[in-house]
Order: structure tokens, then C-alpha cells, then sequence
């Protein structure tokens, strides 16, 4: 047979199915998880997106989720904090626990939940209200405040913690969607902060951005982990390289390897994922 | 070695490229080497020249290599056994680099020797120490294109071999330059060419030692099997 | 190594291939633009007619014709009684003391010649003479110039729609009357003015003196109900939809039925009306209270849909946001979504109350056609609107009558673009760019 160039389909479709592990390589379990997920599965319909994923969310780390497109790792982010509960054909079997509570227990209030569980969006999405409106909604509906000058301070620490306070001071009452990107994203993370969250859900917050805004926005990550569990979904190895300590490679939605950062971008232990970070396919 | 080919063929290509480069610098440092040894039995002074001349190339090759490493790095962020490759690369093209020069040296040594007094001289000590680390030479760079760790590791292994020829030579020269049959510039003379020849052993077990690195991702201890006992000949009474 | 692709078309080739169908494609686009000019200038043109035919009839209909006298306010024949109250006034002979200037300024003498005199005038003036001195009881045993209304066969006469050549017999105005006409003309003491009654005056068989205030109240009265009533329901309904409802059999049904509801003939609407709540519930027919729940009913679908399109199109990316933040069903749609619908929702009532306001068959059915002289004070009082009112007054031969039915017509469309330019005006305002 004469060699043919192989188009990237016929690779992918030659290599999809090949060496998928049956079970996570790397270390899945950690000492003091914030979170732990066990067993779980997701539906859409008859199509399955997650597949028997187990790992552990270790606490006041930053964990970053990587994988090809589609490979699961925004639907299983979105678990944590049941956004996907908002979607109907969505079916989710398996334990996802918090404090040792599966969140998806029937006398569970998402509501709370969210509060405790934070997320930052793709696409900076502030309220069209004004920057004080938008950090101050949060802490307004749960009653965090009791009072207007305790809500004036928890705006005021939110901005700062989110690198925004400076730059926004003199104007709390323009509207938020006034703000460059950048500065929107960081908003949208001030605001998610302003109700005291423990984990901080990311789903590719940098990708809509410019490279000096995402630096920024980076380093605030760096700084926010002493304080707060992140989980990051990132289609940037070099984000991931830069931003996290713990890094999990979906792909086609099992959880192929999780590890060390470090480690796990010098000397992956599985053969896919040594193929995902050299660009090889996927 | 890794047969998946790269999604980016210009990824790719850019690695064939230096890996092309690598083997030609290996291939020139073994020729030096080689008309070397040719050198010690068959001396002809305009091909001596012309391999003293021709070193330049090597350098302009390790040049060359180290360039194109910088620019892979650059513009490809290459990671895992990718980014050990281009380092070990970057630093094999040094050691075949230092391989070329003790090539030189000795090249210009022997012809030093032979415009003296070219008697009769231990140069078949010297051929076989040369041999041998030639075909270690040819070993590791095939070793280095095909990811042969058994290969690598057993160059790593024979170094020992090329050490105890190089004692043996050493107390042979020093026991002819004792007893007189030998001057003390043509047994210095002869002596440097012995330690040129062991260090470029030495150097081509470090590039089996980068293959080891690039396939494993350890970095080998420095505990390798050591036989050169020179350094550590005192007088004997 | 073969590549195994097809060839791709060069692009010199393709490049003639464009050229070449050029000329027929833009031949097309000329041709298809040309058309909706066409189209266009037809329609401009029924339009340009409508409003001609409208504004021609209409404008007259705003103006009407008066006469100017000094009457002399003799408070014994005004105020028998001598306390100035309504009942005293009523009493009084306030027919007369117009009459006796008319005669006067009419140099009308005679029995028979003040008989016809008498008639020149409308009867609403002594209605007219009663209020003045009623406002202003110091005006008694003054005289005064005062302008009162001519009857409408004088209008029609003086605008030329009655012709002195026509024989006598055959005329509603006989040679009398055209004298004193002409001797009131030579004086002066005609004038063309702006209709107050058209505005202000309530309906009346006597064409001079009606007018579609009685109207106008019962339908800002009917709209408000209207308003109230389908605005919330409405919105709420479409809210519910949207957000809450399951996605199940019950559901399709609810959605299909409501989208057709918004294609009934809205007539069907006030036989509904007629059968439940005058049938059955026994309310009194003709109130703008159930004119205004009949017309809900039909405003209510067009609200829905377009309430829920607008709904439709607030970005999820807002919803994610506010659910993320951990705010629950209720407060994202109550906080976030509905204020960033608000204005496509208001769009939509506007268009629909601007229907609404236009509506004439259902509220036939239900009985608001009754001649209604009194202006109704709440929604439980008996009342007509704007366009029932126009549909009657369409009824009547009398020639002021084309004219102020005309004048009405205008009065109801400058609502409706009034209405509609609110909407726009609204959508404009208070849109917002996330």
C-alpha cells in the first residue's frame, strides 16, 4: 500500500477509540477534597457525555480540566454547581459530594449551593446594571448584608480581590457593560466572589480575552487560590501549565489522566495524554 | 519513539530538520575521528591539513543546530519527549562539537609527532583506543535516530573498555618515558592524543545518556561504570 | 505520493464563468428591485388616496358655522324665581330671549316669519345661554354678544350643499329662510368657526350639536380596562410559559390554542361576552367594564406572543449569570429577564391597545350601540366608543353628519399613530444593548 498523508479525521477517527484506560491514570484521589465526585455519568438524551468519571477537587488548589473539544470537561464543570440542571434532556447518574453531602440529593436547594459554588462564564456576561449593582446582587438576594454600609464593603473587597477596585472607584454607577473585556471578566469574577464562595467554577475565562487581559486575569487566579478552590477549564496547555497545580485530561468523556501539573506536562503517564500535549492529534 | 505524526506539519518538519542536522554534525565528528586514526598509520601530511581546515564546519554545524533549536522552541512550544528531544539535541551538538576539536588537536599532535621522529611508536594502543570509541561514535547516532535505549545503555556500559585501554596506554607511556626509550615531548605529545581519544568516549557516553533522556524522561546518575584510574596514579617509589 | 483530490475549477475559468452570467444576474436584480417599487407605489398610492378622501371630507367637518348676537339677558324671563339655580334657569325662558335678539338682528317680523326664523338657530343655544349664566350669574340684565350655533340645514345651505336654483318644494330650506340668512350675512354676523361641539359635545340626533366626547371617554375608559386587565395576564402568562412550564402534551396544547386565538375574528370575542357575562353573570350590557374585558380577551394572545418573543430573545448569557450567582427561577426571571424584555412587552401591548382602540364588532355585540347622550362617569356606566360611534353616525343622511363622521374618523386615526409612534418611541427608549 502506498503511504497516504492521513487527513486529521482519519487520524482521529484511526486513534479515538483505541487506548482509552478503563480506569484514570494518575493520582485521583487527594487528602482534604473541597469536593468529590464518584461514579458519575451524564446523559444528554441517548448521548452520553461523561463517562464514569471519579476525582477528587482538592481544597484551596487551582485544578485545571484540558481535552480536545467535546471531550466533556465543560459539562462535567458544570456539574459541580448543577448549572446543568437548567438544560431538560440532561440526566446525571453517580454521586457528586460536598462536605461529604451528594449535591444532588432530592432535598438539596440549588439556590444555597450556588452561593457556596461559584462559576465564571466564557463569555464575560455582566448584568446590564452598574458595576455596584452587579457585584451587589449576589450578597442583595442571599442577604449576606445587613446593612448598606456592610454591602458597600463587601463590594469593595470583591473588586479588589477581583484587580478591579482602582480602576472602577470613581465609577460604581456606570453600567458594567461599559467595561472593556477585560475588565468585564474580572467584574463577572468580583461578582462571584461578593457572595463568599468556597469553589470557584471557570469555564475558559481567558478565551474571549487578549493576551495581556488574560495575563492579568491569570495572576488574579494565582492570588485568589489561597483563599478559594478554582476549577479551570482551559483549551490552553499553556494556561493550564501556568495557572494550576493539578491538571485532568478528559477525552471523549472519560478521565483519561490526572496529576501533578508539573509532572503531567514533562512525563505523562498515559500515551494519550503524551499525544494531547505534543499536539499529535486531537 | 513516538510514530504518531505531528497535527502540525510544520511541527513536523521542523524536527526532521534538526534531527537532519544532528546526523550530519554526528556524521562529520565520525569522519574527523576516523581520518584521524587513518592519520596515525597511514600519514599524509595534505590530509591532515585538510581535516585540521574542515573542523570548521562542525562548528558551523553546532551553529546551525542550536539556531534551529532556539527557533523550535520559539515558534513550536514543544512539550514532554518533544521539548527533551530538542534539548538533548542542543546539547549532544556540543558534545559532537568538543568531539570535533579533540579530533583536531590530535590531528595537529600526530602531525607534530611525525615531522620529529616518527619511530617506532605505540600507535596501535592508539588505533584501537580510536576504533572502539568510533563505533561507539556510529552506535549512539543511530541509537539517537531509531530511540534505542538498550543501545544507548550498552554504549554507556562499554565506556568502561575504552578507560582501561586508556590506563593501560598511560602506564605504558609513563614507564617508556621512565626508562628513556621515549622523550618527554613525544611521550606528552602522545599522552594528550590518549586523553583526547578518552574524552571523546566520555563525551559520546553523554549522548547515549541524552537518548536515555529523551526516551525515559530520567536524568541517568553520574554513577556510571568509571575504569580510569589515571588521575589517580601516584609515584611508585 | 498521488494526491487524491479532484481538481478544483481554475480561477480563470471561474472568473469568466462570472463575468459571463453577470449581466443576467444583475439583469434579475434591477428587475426584481423595479417590482418592489412598483408594489410599493401602488400601495403609496391606495394609501394617498385613502387619506385624500378622509381629509377632504373631514377637515370641513372641524369647523362649523355660528352666529353672533347681543342678547339681552333679561333676568325675569331667565330667572323667574330669582335665586339663579339650575332648577330656576330651567324653568326660565331662555328660548326666548335668544329668539328675541335672532328676530331682532334677522329683522324677522311676523308670525309665520319668526316661526322659520326660530328654526334658524340650533336648539343647543339656549343650553349654551343657560351654562354662561349659570358661570357667570353677573352677566344678567346685561347685554351681551354671544355666539351660538347655526342648525345644520343653515350649514348645509351656506356651504353650498343646499342650492337656492333647487324649487322650493323640493328644498329643506325655503325662500323665508334663505332671506333672513342673507340679511344676517349682509350684517356680518355669520362666521366660520372651529367646531367646539365635535370635541365637546356628546352625542345628539341634531347634527350641529353632536359630537363624540361621550365617545372618547368611553373608549379611554374601555382601554384602561382593557389594559388592566390583559397587560399583567399577559406578561405573566407568557413569563410561565417560557420559563416554567413542563415540556408536556398539556403545554403544546396551552401554546397552540393561544396562537390561534390571536387569529379568531374578534367578533366571535363579543358573542362570548353577550353569552357569559351578560347570559350567564347577568351584567348590565354596554358598560366599558365589559367592553374592556371583551376586548382583554382579544388582546390577550397578541400580548402573549409577543411577550414571549421578546422573552425569547434576552441572551441565556444573562440567565446563566444570575442562576450562577445563586439566584433562584423566580428572581432571574423577575430581576434580570422580564426588566430587559420590558421593552419588546410594551411594544406589543402598545400595538395591541392600538387595536384594540380601532375595535367595532365585538363591542356591537355586547350592546354598546345604544344612543348614550350622557358622557359615562366610571366603567359600570352605560357607554359607547370612538369607532361604534363613527359606525352610527355612518347611519344618518344628514349632510354635517358626513362631515363630522369624516371628522371622527380622523380624530381615531390620529390616535392610532399616535398610539403606534408611542410604541416605537418606547422600543427606542428603553432598548438595551448587552
Amino acid at each position: 500500500m502506498d503511504t497516504q498523508i492521513m487527513t486529521i479525521s482519519e487520524q482521529t477517527a484511526t486513534l479515538e477509540h483505541a487506548h482509552i484506560p478503563d480506569e484514570t491514570v494518575g493520582d485521583v484521589y487527594v487528602d482534604r477534597p473541597r469536593m468529590t465526585a464518584r461514579n458519575v455519568n451524564v446523559f444528554y438524551g441517548d448521548k452520553q457525555a461523561i463517562d464514569n468519571v471519579t476525582l477528587d477537587i482538592a481544597e484551596r488548589q487551582v485544578i485545571s480540566f484540558i481535552g480536545p473539544s467535546g471531550c466533556g470537561k465543560s459539562t462535567f464543570l458544570r456539574c459541580l454547581n448543577r448549572m446543568n440542571d437548567t438544560i431538560d434532556i440532561c440526566r446525571i447518574e453517580g454521586e457528586i459530594a460536598m462536605d461529604g453531602k451528594n449535591i444532588y440529593a432530592p432535598d438539596v436547594d440549588v439556590v444555597p449551593l450556588r452561593a457556596r459554588v461559584g462559576m465564571v462564564f466564557q463569555k464575560p456576561n455582566p448584568f446590564p446594571k452598574s458595576i455596584f449593582d452587579n457585584v451587589a446582587y449576589g450578597p442583595r438576594i442571599h442577604g449576606i448584608a445587613t446593612s448598606r454600609a456592610e454591602l458597600n464593603d463587601i463590594v469593595e473587597s470583591s473588586l479588589e480581590r477581583a484587580g478591579l477596585w482602582n480602576e472602577v472607584k470613581d465609577r460604581l454607577m456606570q453600567p458594567g457593560t461599559g467595561l472593556s473585556g477585560g475588565q468585564q471578566q474580572r467584574l463577572c469574577i468580583a461578582r462571584a466572589i461578593a457572595v463568599s464562595p468556597e469553589v470557584i467554577l471557570m469555564d475558559e475565562p481567558c478565551s474571549a480575552l487578549d493576551p495581556i487581559a488574560t495575563a492579568k486575569i491569570e495572576e488574579l487566579i494565582a492570588e485568589l487560590s489561597s483563599e478559594f478552590t478554582i476549577v479551570i477549564v482551559t483549551h490552553s496547555m499553556q494556561q493550564a501549565a501556568r495557572v494550576s497545580q493539578r491538571t485532568a485530561y478528559f477525552h471523549l468523556g472519560k478521565l483519561v489522566e490526572v496529576g501533578d501539573t508539573e509532572t503531567l506536562f514533562t512525563k505523562p503517564q498515559h500515551e494519550m495524554t503524551n499525544n494531547y500535549i505534543t499536539g499529535r492529534f486531537g | 519513539m513516538n510514530q504518531i505524526e505531528h497535527t502540525s506539519s510544520a511541527f513536523a518538519k521542523d524536527l526532521a530538520d534538526l534531527n537532519m542536522a544532528l546526523s550530519r554534525l554526528g556524521m562529520l565528528a565520525s569522519r574527523q575521528l576516523n581520518a584521524c586514526l587513518r592519520a596515525m598509520s597511514d600519514f599524509q601530511a595534505g590530509r591532515v591539513d585538510m581535516l585540521i581546515e574542515q573542523d570548521i564546519e562542525l562548528d558551523e554545524l553546532e551553529a546551525e543546530v542550536n539556531e534551529r533549536v532556539l527557533m523550535l522552541i520559539t515558534m513550536r512550544a514543544p512539550r514532554s519527549d518533544d521539548l527533551r528531544r530538542v534539548l538533548a539535541t542542543s546539547n549532544a551538538a556540543h558534545s559532537l562539537e568538543r568531539i570535533g576539536d579533540y579530533a583536531r588537536n590530535t590531528a595537529k599532535r600526530t602531525k607534530a609527532i611525525m615531522a620529529t621522529d616518527p619511530g617506532d611508536l605505540p600507535w596501535d594502543q592508539l588505533i584501537e583506543i580510536g576504533t572502539m570509541v568510533a563505533s561507539m561514535i556510529d552506535d549512539v547516532l543511530v541509537a539517537n535516530q531509531d530511540g534505542d535505549i538498550e543501545t544507548a545503555q550498552a554504549i554507556r556500559n562499554s565506556d568502561v573498555h575504552v578507560d582501561k585501554l586508556h590506563t593501560d596506554f598511560f602506564t605504558a607511556i609513563i614507564d617508556q618515558m621512565d626508562n628513556g626509550t621515549l622523550s618527554p615531548l613525544i611521550g606528552t605529545h602522545l599522552m594528550f592524543i590518549g586523553k583526547n581519544l578518552e574524552r571523546m568516549g566520555d563525551l559520546t557516553t553523554t549522548i547515549a545518556e541524552q537518548v536515555l533522556f529523551i526516551e525515559t524522561g530520567e536524568t541517568v546518575d553520574n554513577r556510571r561504570p568509571k575504569a580510569d584510574r589515571t588521575s589517580f596514579m601516584i609515584e611508585n617509589g | 505520493m498521488t494526491d487524491p483530490r479532484r481538481e478544483m475549477i481554475s480561477p480563470a475559468i471561474a472568473a469568466e464563468r462570472v463575468a459571463a452570467g453577470l449581466a443576467a444576474r444583475r439583469a434579475r436584480e434591477k428587475r426584481f428591485r423595479l417590482y418592489g417599487r412598483i408594489a410599493i407605489g401602488i400601495a403609496l398610492t391606495f394609501l394617498v388616496m385613502l387619506f385624500a378622501s378622509i381629509f377632504s371630507k373631514g377637515i370641513p367637518g372641524f369647523f362649523q358655522h355660528y352666529v353672533t348676537l347681543e342678547v339681552t339677558l333679561d333676568s325675569a324671563k331667565l330667572d323667574p324665581v330669582g335665586d339663579r339655580s339650575v332648577q330656576s334657569l330651567y324653568d326660565g325662558d331662555a328660548r326666548g330671549v335668544i329668539r328675541a335678539a335672532l328676530y331682532q338682528a334677522a329683522e324677522a317680523s311676523g308670525r309665520s316669519g319668526r316661526k322659520v326664523a326660530g328654526k334658524l338657530i340650533s336648539q343647543g343655544a339656549e343650553q349654551r345661554l343657560r351654562k354662561a349664566v349659570l358661570a357667570d350669574p353677573s352677566i344678567l340684565d346685561t347685554t351681551q354678544t354671544m355666539t351660538f350655533a347655526l342648525d345644520d340645514d343653515v350649514d348645509s345651505f351656506l356651504r353650498g350643499f343646499i342650492k337656492r336654483d333647487t324649487p322650493e318644494k323640493d328644498r329643506r330650506i325655503n325662500d323665508k329662510a334663505i332671506g333672513y340668512i342673507d340679511t344676517l350675512n349682509e350684517k356680518g354676523l355669520i362666521s366660520l368657526e372651529f367646531s367646539d361641539y365635535l370635541i365637546f359635545g356628546s352625542a345628539s340626533r341634531n347634527a350641529e350639536m353632536a359630537g363624540i366626547y361621550g365617545a372618547l371617554i368611553g373608549s379611554m375608559l374601555t382601554l384602561a380596562v382593557c389594559l388592566v386587565l390583559s397587560f399583567p395576564i399577559g406578561v405573566a402568562t407568557a413569563v410561565y410559559l417560557e420559563e416554567f412550564a413542563p415540556k408536556n402534551r398539556i403545554t403544546e396544547i396551552i401554546e397552540i390554542n393561544i396562537n390561534n386565538l390571536a387569529a379568531v375574528p374578534s367578533v366571535v370575542f363579543g358573542i362570548l361576552g353577550l353569552a357569559i357575562f351578560i347570559g350567564v353573570f347577568g351584567m348590565p350590557r354596554s358598560i366599558p367594564l365589559i367592553g374592556g374585558v371583551v376586548l382583554a380577551l382579544m388582546t390577550l394572545p397578541t400580548i402573549i406572543i409577543s411577550s414571549r418573543a421578546a422573552i425569547r430573545a434576552v441572551p441565556p448569557s444573562i440567565r446563566d449569570a444570575a442562576l450562577g450567582v445563586g439566584a433562584s427561577r423566580v428572581q432571574t426571571m423577575m430581576h434580570h429577564v422580564v426588566p430587559l424584555a420590558m421593552p419588546g412587552m410594551l411594544t406589543g401591548t402598545i400595538i395591541g391597545m392600538a387595536q384594540a382602540l380601532g375595535e367595532t364588532a365585538p363591542l356591537l355585540m355586547i350592546g354598546m350601540v345604544a344612543f348614550i347622550v350622557d358622557v359615562p362617569g366610571s366603567v359600570t356606566d352605560p357607554g359607547t366608543v370612538l369607532p361604534v360611534q363613527i359606525f352610527m353616525w355612518a347611519d344618518f343622511a344628514e349632510r354635517m353628519f358626513i362631515q363630522k363622521t369624516s371628522a371622527a374618523i380622523m380624530v381615531l386615526l390620529a390616535f392610532l399613530i399616535i398610539m403606534n409612534a408611542a410604541a416605537i418611541f418606547v422600543r427606542k427608549k428603553l432598548e438595551r444593548r448587552w
